[in-house]
């Protein structure tokens, strides 16, 4: 069920009350349990079981390794959760992919091995929720965490449907703790969810949907179109791919307010950032956070050397690209960034990253933070070639037409239309960088100012949904 | 008094955010203004002077330009060494799915233009929906005002059994055995659309509510609010009747035949747009028509594997694409160049 679509609104208008009516933590927790399943199986129903296997699983293991105390056991029920886990994923999300790859080198010897590839469907975010129970165990394992005896719970945080299929990537030590009280949300929550779910929507739908067309066009058929009209569909992809899962996040965040539930935020303005380190702090945060606490700290992180760092950094980044999808574009991607970081690590020599914000309070430090906001952005936007390229041939031919560089008769078009694009994305974003939040609008001292932008833009949003067809969101594939 | 002052306060937030929204939409092309004007002498028309760039099947960027047909611009006065061609017909030959450097009418006009070593005007004068007899009323009414060389009339089976009329285009009529365009509109449907007609034309947003209002007639409500679970409750829901491929009594009317019977056979060509052959009933009326058929091209493409119908990225089947226009052009290039030299 896509949150961009009609038939979600009418499902949360079905969950809600009935949630709202239900006065047991059990009766809530039961019922946003069977509405996640529902959501889930709305897409296909098979799938369920796949989220059933990865819960019964990690809850007992998760139980076992509680109670074990004998470290090479420990060890052993790890493995078999990560093997479990990682497993479903490989065969899913993987297989093809290094089927694919090593029938490509066996090619290279004249081997035919075309029988080797299997018609696999790949379960909506399954990427997403493997990682949310992988840290469920991984936690219980490090003694962080103590696990769960509610069963109920623990399902209902690995299948909370508002961010089942594209996250934020919880973690069991922060919802966890949240399932196991009565969820009863606030008014502040619902204010601030209502905000939440209508400026989603608002991205998703006007800008990043919008935006997805004309880069759908352009890059199917990169033969057809000009150098100008190619580098700005690689910009207005960087504005999809942003609208796109930051107005899922806010949709997902805001509609876990609704049901008393607090989610991380998933993106804090990542296009302001003055350096790729930034970028990352402020990018697909659950993800990033993720990959570093499990991955980079697990690996060794800083802690083996200067060297073993960077390698850690590399790695780390590698995989994170190819969590993304099973495609060596995106490894080039996830390489890419892990070469920016390691540079600015190396420039940086041990000097700490501070969190403060831009300075403009003088002309030459305000203009000397646009400039490096520009530099990082730049370097993020040709990342992006390799992330919205589905093939390497693809990538070639982006190059090969870039360098040819041609105008066309359209050229001013697409530069107007790819800077309003633009112009209006940092505009959301300036907005909620100066306020430090999401939900800034609430800070309007008029309710009825607050009421009458919120219809509007819920408004001009369900306009759009009508007569247009929905676009899946780009993370659900991943 | 604080209540009303809330509700101000509402009202005027909504309608800034509304136009800030409407700046938003109309510069990033996200949707367009209507196209559609009436003009008692000629009926349902575009308007003049509006770029558009519309997603359907694919992405077509373009201008109606300040005659109000399609692609490059020329008036109806024209050099005496030049060869002015009309393309006429329906989506297919409007192609709003590709831009205009795309559009068959560019390609055809370059390539003619090169291999007749002479200058050659391809003006499009393709409107969506249009059949045989609304060609006619448009051609009589409208494009020979441009004194067209030759008048390539783009058909599929369909448009010799006309059947939808939309009371804004002339209807053909036979009066005591003569062809008559019908120019009396009905008077209570010309002074409600051009009551409509002037806020979509103004505005992107209420152009995209007009376009909602238009989908409610082809789809169930139902079937747009409620996704899959529709068809959980309700069957799948149907083409309308009015939908091309609709089938109905097919029986050539006589008002068609006068039609065909009233064209310049030294004119006007005939060709065939669609991937199926026309009928041998149809192709006998065109005798003496220089007629052209494009399916055994098309069809030869698609088994090449290079559909000339197929959108891969919208999943659809539906007009030409790039390959497709591509192909049109060459074909008639080849065919008209032989007979024009």
């Amino acid at each position: 069920m896509l949150f961009n679509s009609f038939i979600f609104f009418i499902f949360l208008g079905l969950v809600l009350p009935v949630f709202y009516a239900l006065r047991s933590k059990e009766s809530k927790n039961i019922f946003l349990l069977l509405a996640s399943y529902f959501f889930y199986g709305y897409w296909d129903w098979r799938f369920c079981s796949l989220l059933a296997i990865s819960t019964f699983v990690d809850f007992f293991i998760g139980k076992n390794l509680h109670k074990q105390t004998d470290e090479k056991a420990r060890k052993r029920l790890l493995l078999l959760s990560l093997f479990s886990n990682l497993g479903i994923l490989a065969v899913f999300k993987y297989l093809n992919f290094f089927v694919e790859s090593f029938q490509s080198v066996a090619s290279q010897f004249g081997g035919e091995l075309d029988f080797l590839h299997l018609n696999i469907i790949l379960p909506v975010g399954i990427s997403f929720y493997t990682f949310q129970t992988l840290s469920y165990t991984l936690d219980i394992y490090r003694r962080r965490i103590e696990p769960t005896n509610n069963i109920i719970d623990f399902a209902l945080f690995v299948a909370f449907f508002p961010q089942l299929v594209a996250g934020p990537i919880e973690r069991a030590a922060a919802l966890l703790p949240e399932l196991s009280k009565k969820l009863s949300p606030s008014k502040d929550q619902i204010r601030q969810g209502i905000v939440l779910i209508i400026t989603g929507l608002f991205r998703k739908v006007l800008l990043g949907d919008t935006a997805g067309r004309y880069v759908d066009n352009i890059f199917e058929n990169m033969e057809a179109y000009t150098s100008v009209e190619l580098l700005c569909g690689l910009v207005l992809f960087s504005v999809q791919i942003y609208a796109d899962f930051s107005g899922y996040s806010r949709i997902a965040r805001g509609t876990s307010k609704l049901l008393g539930v607090e989610l991380m935020k998933n993106f804090e303005q990542p296009y302001l950032s003055r350096n790729i380190t930034e970028f990352w702090r402020r990018w697909h945060i659950s993800l990033s956070s993720w990959l570093k606490d499990y991955l980079y700290i697990s690996l060794g992180g800083n802690r083996k050397g200067e060297n073993r760092t960077y390698i850690n950094l590399m790695l780390t980044m590698l995989l994170g690209g190819l969590w993304h999808g099973a495609s060596w574009n995106f490894v080039i991607w996830g390489g890419l960034h892990g070469i920016y970081l390691a540079l600015h690590k190396l420039a940086l020599r041990g000097k700490k990253i501070g969190r403060e914000k831009a300075d403009f309070s003088t002309i030459a430090s305000g203009l000397s933070s646009i400039g490096q906001m520009l530099l990082t952005y730049i370097l993020v936007l040709f990342t992006w070639l390799f992330f919205r390229s589905t093939s390497w041939e693809m990538t070639t031919e982006f190059f090969s037409v870039v360098s040819q560089w041609t105008v066309g008769d359209y050229a001013g078009k697409f530069i107007t239309i790819s800077l309003v694009y633009a112009f209006v994305t940092i505009l959301l974003d300036i907005l909620e960088y100066s306020s430090d939040s999401h939900t800034y609008l609430l800070k309007v001292k008029s309710p009825g100012a607050i009421i009458g932008i919120l219809l509007a833009l819920l408004g001009v949003s369900f306009i759009y949904m009508f007569q247009a067809d929905p676009l899946p969101f780009i993370y659900f594939q991943f | 008094m604080n209540l009303l002052k809330q509700i101000l306060w509402g009202i005027l937030s909504f309608v800034l955010t509304m136009l800030f929204c409407e700046a938003f939409i109309w510069s990033s092309n996200i949707a367009n203004v209507s196209f559609s004007d009436f003009d008692p002498e000629i009926g349902k028309v575009n308007r003049q002077d509006v770029p558009f760039l519309i997603f359907n099947e694919g992405m077509g960027v373009g201008k109606y330009n300040a005659y109000g047909y399609l692609g490059k611009e020329y008036p109806p006065y024209r050099e005496d060494n030049t060869l002015r061609l009309a393309l006429m017909g329906d989506s297919y030959v409007a192609g709003l799915q590709v831009m205009g450097r795309h559009h068959f009418r560019s390609i055809l006009e370059k390539g003619l233009s090169e291999n007749l070593g002479s200058t050659v005007e391809a003006l499009n004068f393709g409107k969506p929906g249009f059949d045989l007899p609304d060609m006619y009323a448009f051609k009589e009414n409208y494009i020979d005002r441009f004194t067209p060389d030759l008048y390539l009339i783009f058909v599929a089976e369909f448009d010799f059994y006309p059947k939808v009329t939309d009371v804004l285009v002339p209807d053909v009529k036979l009066e005591n055995g003569e062809l008559a365009i019908d120019m009396d509109f009905p008077e209570e449907a010309v002074l409600r659309y051009n009551q409509i007609k002037v806020p979509p034309q103004h505005s992107t947003i209420l152009n995209m509510m007009n376009n909602g209002l238009k989908k409610t007639k082809q789809v169930p409500l139902g079937s747009i609010l409620l996704d899959k679970v529709y068809t959980w409750i309700w069957e799948e829901p149907e083409l309308g009747e009015d939908h091309p491929g609709a089938t109905g009594e097919k029986v050539i009317s006589d008002v068609v035949k006068a039609i065909i019977g009233d064209l310049d056979k030294e004119k006007v060509v005939f060709i065939n747009r669609d991937m199926e052959a026309l009928s041998p009933e149809i192709v006998e009326l065109l005798v003496g028509f220089k007629y052209i058929d494009l399916s055994p091209h098309l069809q030869k493409m698609k088994l090449e594997g290079k559909s000339p119908i197929d959108w891969p990225i919208t999943g659809r089947v539906g007009h030409w694409n790039h390959e497709g226009h591509k192909l049109v052009a060459k074909v008639l290039e080849e065919e008209l160049a032989s007979s024009l030299r």
